[in-house]
């Protein structure tokens, strides 16, 4: 017991002295810079701010964050970086688990304590919630004076990347945006089970049916009557059912052979705003999954499973199919062929459904957004943050990130050559330093990343630094044939494939109906739609549930959804 | 100065003063529920809505059998954790060799340290279509596969049993202790009057347990209305709605994930008074009936 206490007082000690050393340097730094000029624009037309500026945010961190021996998120490369050549000093007010964050900042927002200069929300009603207390900044003049050409042009790509932010006409936030088409499922099949039953892959649910009747009745070496599609329809446990659209095990697309995308709002009949899943084409969708379920091609726990555990059915080699985005290639690499060194995956475009066309569900560019307080006095010091950002998420050719952030973190050495495999690493930890930018995710324009692939697809070879970190990514193995490297593959499908992809149009936060009823309705859907698949109730009930989803508030949804819509779609 | 008992009163103060702060002041937030509460307007400053929170709640079509599941599923666990852990106790303490008995009372009293998050995944895998039960149990009885944690009936089952299995070791401790207190010469004198083992428990050991089982059943009184949040949250799905929603998993939905703080303490106060009631009525029956006084 003395034993352990003592070394609790040193720790308390070395971690007293280390931050009060720290709290010295800190403050000799600044104040020899303080001395320097604080005219004019303090530095940032030439990109570096001459007096040190301060930008506080919070960190909300999951098990994917991975740091290297003594460093945090509030103190690593990231940060040292930023301080080293933009002279900003970035500070966090609380660091704490990203399921919790939102409730931090509510708490915050209850108390009225001071929110932290710049936060990334990734949660739409948190963001309306904020936008609605008058506490966050219009930064459209500052967007405007501020960001550089390369940045705006990110930007200017698409008006509704702003939709979540914007209200009357300002724009309360920055939007993180995601890779285009980063989730858009396709269909990943062990083509050696095609092989051993000599077919070939669907072009429609009628080969896709044949295919799946004789997976279902053969012996592959995991015994029969194993369910051979690998889906999930549980949903995320939100308030609101989300079933059947997935960024793994994906069903959208069985919906979408119909035309429909269950939960989704979109034009699907005329110029008027409709719900997806009261569609009229939603019944035969749903009469086609009970046949399916029936013939035992969807697990009998569709259900009750999370996408990590349908997914487990395809890593095992039990389902032969899987529906999923391009990166499903790494589960390919990283389980499936770890489980069984035989196994070969490839994707395929989604099979065309009974209205003669492909569907599957989109991915939404806007993935959450930055957004600023009112209070904060130096904008300015976020843009050139984010200036920069734009800057080394596509480094210049010969430029010092050129490589990488930095040896030992993010790539090794191997051979004389780069290496980004964990393996390499001495310590066998790759850090990935973009996890700790404000924005949790590289800067870089949607297209670029899917636009490289593409390329290396039709044998080209990478030609920027940012190309070959893409390039190097894939094990030198699988690069003698580019057109059968899955990433590559993947991407140029998905391209094609883009038609196919179906929008949903309302991004914004839960209307006012919706937050009272919504979740009535939604409760009222799923069980429907379950029992419908799980064969309890009949096909017919579907009519019911439509009417009793127009009559018990969703017919007042349906004009807010399309009020909302009109307002952010006001050029 | 203060005297003997003005000493002993001053030792309650701090627990007074505990209670106080952690539960009655925050009684003030109630008032929550007759609002449309906005967080970043706080208590003072929100749109005072009156009942507006509990018409929403109790129009909706389901809200009557959410309320009967929850009743349902919660009585059904308060008179299965009283008799299970009565009867395990008064089998346990007929056991004689010590360290056996030690043995088994902490190896049941074990599950109660574990978590619903980690219980929840065991117990969909075990009795998924793929799990233990239905590719290895149920047919070496020749029975057909029996899709649990899809069916509503066979949902309210699992929850009971999971739950009872989970906690009745902790209960079996209280009983234990109470057996344990019994006078030993009530036995040496039920012996010399010729009764055998099972006379004995009938007439001394089951009598002497009546208090604490209705101390233990009185408190219960006041979860009827908990039929256990974190349990059937990570166990239920869409498919078991109709017979395994209860009032919190609902309050979770509509409540806190849209952020309806007015509606979930509208649901709050409704069920402490519904337990507040309930924990009346149950004492004032005990008081009656079993001439039990705890106050």
């Amino acid at each position: 017991m003395r034993k352990k206490l003592s070394k609790a007082t040193a720790i308390l000690l070395i971690t007293t002295v280390a931050f009060s050393t720290l709290a010295a340097c800190s403050n000799g730094g600044s104040n020899s810079e303080n001395s320097s000029s604080e005219a004019g624009d303090n530095g940032f037309a030439k990109g570096k701010f001459d007096s040190p500026v301060t930008l506080t945010t919070i960190g909300c961190i999951n098990s994917s964050y991975k740091f290297k021996e003594g460093e945090s998120l509030e103190n690593n490369l990231h940060t040292q970086y930023m301080k080293e050549n933009l002279n900003i000093d970035i500070k966090y007010k609380y660091v704490t688990a990203a399921d919790q964050c939102s409730n931090k900042i509510r708490l915050d927002m209850a108390a009225n304590d001071p929110l932290p200069d710049v936060m990334s929300i990734a949660d739409p009603q948190l963001m309306a919630d904020l936008i609605d207390s008058g506490k966050m900044m219009d930064i459209s003049e500052a967007f405007e004076k501020y960001a550089s050409p390369e940045l705006k042009k990110m930007y200017d790509i698409d008006e509704s990347y702003w939709a979540q932010v914007v209200k009357d006409g300002k724009k309360y936030g920055i939007p993180v945006l995601a890779r285009a088409q980063q989730n858009d499922p396709l269909l990943w099949i062990r083509t050696d089970y095609l092989k051993k039953l000599n077919l070939q892959a669907p072009k429609t649910f009628d080969d896709l049916a044949k295919v799946m009747d004789a997976m279902v009745n053969t012996d592959l070496g995991k015994g029969k009557n194993n369910p051979p599609l690998a889906i999930s329809l549980k949903g995320n446990g939100g308030s609101l059912w989300d079933g059947p659209v997935s960024w793994r095990g994906d069903a959208s697309w069985i919906f979408g052979g119909f035309g429909v995308i269950p939960t989704y709002w979109n034009k699907w009949h005329g110029d008027q705003i409709e719900y997806g899943s009261i569609q009229p084409e939603m019944k035969d969708a749903l009469a086609l999954m009970a046949d399916w379920f029936k013939k035992g091609y969807i697990s009998p726990d569709v259900g009750l499973i999370d996408v990590g555990k349908s997914d487990e059915t395809f890593r095992t080699g039990q389902a032969g199919i899987t529906a999923g985005p391009v990166f499903t290639s790494t589960v390919v690499r990283n389980y499936v062929q770890k489980n069984d060194p035989n196994a070969t995956v490839s994707p395929f475009e989604i099979p065309a459904g009974p209205s003669g066309k492909a569907g599957r569900h989109f991915t939404a560019v806007p993935n959450g957004a930055l957004m600023v307080s009112k209070d904060y006095k130096h904008v300015e010091a976020l843009f050139l943050y984010l200036n920069k950002l734009v800057e080394i998420g596509n480094p210049a050719a010969g430029s010092e990130l050129e490589k990488g952030w930095k040896e030992g973190y993010d790539y090794v050495m191997k051979d004389g050559k780069v290496s980004k495999l964990e393996a390499d690493f001495p310590d066998k930890i790759a850090v990935n330093p973009s996890k700790y930018f404000l924005t949790g995710q590289p800067l870089i324009d949607p297209q670029l990343e899917l636009d490289a692939q593409m390329k290396f697809y039709n044998g080209e070879k990478p030609s920027t630094p940012y190309e070959q970190s893409l390039y190097d990514l894939i094990p030198d193995n699988e690069k003698q044939d580019p057109k059968t490297v899955n990433d590559w593959l993947g991407a140029k499908l998905v391209t094609d494939q883009k038609e196919a992809s179906l929008a949903n149009l309302f991004l914004g936060p839960q209307t006012e109906t919706m937050k009272s009823k919504g979740e009535a309705l939604s409760k009222m859907e799923s069980e429907t739609f379950l029992k419908i698949i799980y064969g309890k109730a009949p096909i017919d009930e579907f009519d019911t549930f439509v009417k009793n989803w127009k009559s018990m508030g969703g017919d007042k949804i349906t004009e807010e959804v399309n009020a909302w819509y009109e307002a952010v779609n006001v050029k | 100065m203060l005297g003997r008992k003005g000493i002993l009163y001053a030792m309650l103060l701090p627990g007074i003063l505990l209670t106080f702060i952690f539960h009655y002041l925050p009684m003030i937030g109630l008032v929550i529920s007759f609002q449309n509460f906005k967080p970043w307007l706080g208590i003072t400053g929100s749109e005072w809505v009156g009942w507006e929170n509990f018409q929403t709640v109790f129009e909706r079509e389901d809200s009557l059998q959410v309320i009967w599941n929850t009743l349902f599923i919660a009585c059904v666990k308060i008179i299965v954790n009283l008799v299970v852990p009565v009867v395990f106790a008064l089998l346990l303490n007929e056991v004689r060799q010590a360290r056996f008995k030690k043995t088994i009372q902490t190896l049941v009293y074990l599950p109660h340290f574990l978590s619903w998050v980690i219980l929840g995944g065991i117990v969909i895998d075990i009795l998924s279509s793929k799990g233990i039960v239905n590719t290895v149990i149920l047919p070496t009885f020749g029975i057909d596969p029996i899709l649990f944690m899809a069916d509503g009936n066979w949902f309210r089952f699992v929850v009971i049993a999971t739950d009872s299995w989970k906690e009745f070791g902790f209960a079996t401790i209280v009983f234990l202790a109470a057996l344990a207190g019994i006078d030993p010469s009530l036995y040496e004198a039920a012996e010399v009057d010729g009764a055998g083992r099972w006379k004995m428990t009938w007439h001394v050991t089951l009598p002497a347990l009546v208090p604490i089982v209705i101390v233990v059943a009185t408190l219960a009184m006041g979860n009827v209305l908990n039929a256990g949040f974190d349990q059937i949250f990570n166990l239920y799905n869409p498919l078991v709605y109709e017979k395994g929603d209860i009032i919190d998993t609902f309050v979770y939905r509509v409540g806190l994930l849209s952020s309806q703080f007015g509606l979930a303490t509208a649901i709050g106060l409704f069920k402490s008074l519904i337990g507040f009631i309930m924990i009346i009525a149950a004492y004032q029956l005990a008081s009656r009936f079993a001439n039990y006084r705890i106050f």
